[in-house]
């Protein structure tokens, strides 16, 4: 189960020229515990393909398959029960709220997927607390709260649709460090205690050093690379795939070269300034 | 020269956005306005163009107080670049973009051409002039919303939290624009944000938390005050906590220290 890319290609429809956003992708994505991240330039198909995973775009060529469900479906099959299951939020989410109220807000998801008012009160409810949104704040217009909190509430309208797995399309873009540190935490805490799989797209590397288990890379439409993400940067071609390095490898790196420091990779700040100090110390 | 003196701003009458601010920007600086979500930065930045009027206060520029009389004055020599590229897009093409401005000062069809065409070669969009925004990234959108100020050819350029809605590369992009505008053409940059490793390439910090001014100075000084940066939702980006950590050990060898300070003041 979880999704299977067999041999996807998209192509949107332009005038005269189609134009071909992903091609030849194959993966396999398990229902449960994985913890991705898509990176790659603008423009290299991340939202493309992503947007494939909960049934929005349909391949033009090749299979996706979704809990077991092949698409493009096989007869006129009813596939909208499919982003009930895999749960997209949208870059910029906050531009999509709209209600009079947070808690209206957050319960237009459930209520779409048949969840009765008071069904989806409860899911609604829920979100909220997961994603930190207090209930002083369910009355109030979801427009007269701030830029982290408006994200915030437009996740929570994605979790109380009980998604089985998340995709996030750049989740923490144009966030403070401290809005990005709290809302990473927020996803990482779903993961770790629900064992939700998480598909993240992000530009930032240092998110992926963080957070990711597996890295996905798209160049041009192509999959370039996929596995662990100590396989992706310590790859010995790793300057072909045109991604930077987090910053403690860039670091290292420097130090390298500067003051003749032994390069071993390290992916967070605890350890990396334990190796700093104990050479230090030798 | 900026001076503010005294400044506060309330929007409403419970609480104040700004409380007496008191700040100066020497002319061809760079200066970073440092402060989280709500400090009150951007208020700020409206009250020093004025798109907001002060509750209190003064402003001055030039030796010119900011006020109703002077407005127009003024703004012949601050002008503003906003945070999200595709909100500040007014022209349909990148060329009617830039002209925006000149058009409302009624410049000479020639002259504006002229303009035109030097700012975007400035920013390095001259072979974008005809293209629609749609088909620019959002750092290509940020260099023509920053040729359309430069082309009114104000001395002071505030950009409001101009890269953040920016990924790595259109950062970049803009931070390379903004060295150029201040060291070469001796332009004075006030740069409003919340990333503190952007902030750390200006000449001058100064730190707001709930509307005051709780810290100012050259940013390897404020850098150092990390609980209070911290106390003000504002976190130490990697680089720059990790010199610091190891400052504090006796045994760090002072050239890997140098080599990492290095390594943080470049983007």
């Amino acid at each position: 189960m979880g999704i299977q890319f067999k041999d996807v290609s998209y192509a949107y429809r332009g005038y005269k020229v189609n134009y071909d956003a992903i091609g030849h992708i194959t993966l396999d994505i398990k229902p449960k515990g994985e913890f991705i991240a898509v990176v790659g330039h603008t423009g290299s198909g991340k939202s493309t393909l992503v947007q494939h995973m909960n049934a929005l775009l349909l391949p033009t060529k090749g299979n996706v398959v979704i809990f077991g469900q092949d698409l493009p479906p096989k007869r006129h099959e009813k596939i909208n029960y499919l982003r009930q299951k895999v749960g997209l939020v949208f870059q910029f989410p906050e531009y999509q709220l709209f209600e009079e109220t947070i808690l209206k807000d957050i319960m237009f998801g459930p209520k779409n997927f048949k969840s009765t008012e008071s069904e989806a009160e409860v899911k609604a409810k829920k979100a909220a607390a997961i994603v930190g949104i207090d209930e002083s704040l369910f009355n109030q217009s979801p427009f007269r709260i701030s830029g982290g909190q408006m994200r915030r509430v437009a996740v929570a309208g994605i979790l109380a649709m009980e998604p089985d797995i998340l995709v996030l399309d750049e989740p923490t873009r144009g966030l403070d460090p401290k809005g990005r540190k709290d809302l990473m935490a927020i996803f990482q805490e779903i993961h770790d205690t629900e064992d939700k799989t998480i598909i993240m797209i992000t530009h930032d590397m240092d998110l992926v050093a963080e957070y990711a288990k597996r890295v996905i890379v798209l160049d041009n439409g192509r999959l370039v690379f996929d596995g662990t993400k100590e396989m992706l940067f310590e790859h010995p071609q790793f300057d072909d795939f045109h991604l930077d390095l987090p910053t403690p490898l860039k670091i290292l790196k420097t130090l390298e070269k500067e003051v003749g420091l032994v390069y071993k990779p390290h992916y967070d700040y605890a350890s990396l300034l334990a190796y700093l100090k104990g050479v230090q110390h030798e | 020269m900026i001076k503010v003196s005294d400044l506060s701003f309330s929007y409403n009458q419970e609480d104040e956005a700004l409380k007496k601010i008191n700040l100066s920007v020497e002319k061809g600086s760079w200066v970073s306005i440092l402060g989280h979500n709500g400090s009150g930065k951007s208020t700020l930045s409206k009250c020093l163009v004025g798109l907001l009027a002060p509750t209190s206060g003064e402003i001055f520029i030039d030796g010119q107080q900011l006020d109703e009389k002077n407005l127009p004055h003024i703004r012949k020599k601050i002008g503003i670049v906003f945070q999200n590229p595709d909100n500040q897009f007014v022209g349909v093409t990148v060329k009617h973009d830039i002209a925006f401005g000149l058009e409302n000062q009624c410049l000479p069809h020639d002259e504006m051409m002229e303009r035109i065409n030097h700012y975007a070669k400035l920013v390095g969009m001259e072979d974008f002039l005809n293209k629609e925004p749609h088909h620019l990234s959002g750092g290509q959108k940020q260099r023509v919303a920053i040729a359309g100020a430069l082309a009114m050819e104000q001395d002071i350029l505030i950009l409001d939290e101009a890269t953040s809605m920016l990924d790595p590369e259109g950062t970049r992009e803009i931070v390379e624009l903004i060295k150029y505008l201040n060291k070469t053409l001796n332009k004075t940059i006030i740069t409003i944000t919340h990333d503190l490793s952007f902030a750390g390439l200006s000449d001058r910090l100064i730190v707001l938390k709930d509307g005051e001014v709780i810290l100012e100075g050259t940013p390897r000084d404020v850098f150092k005050h990390e609980e209070l940066l911290k106390s003000s939702h504002l976190e130490l980006p990697f680089g720059l906590a990790l010199y610091n950590d190891l400052a504090k050990d006796p045994k760090t060898d002072p050239k890997l220290l140098e080599a990492l300070w290095a390594f943080n003041s470049k983007m």
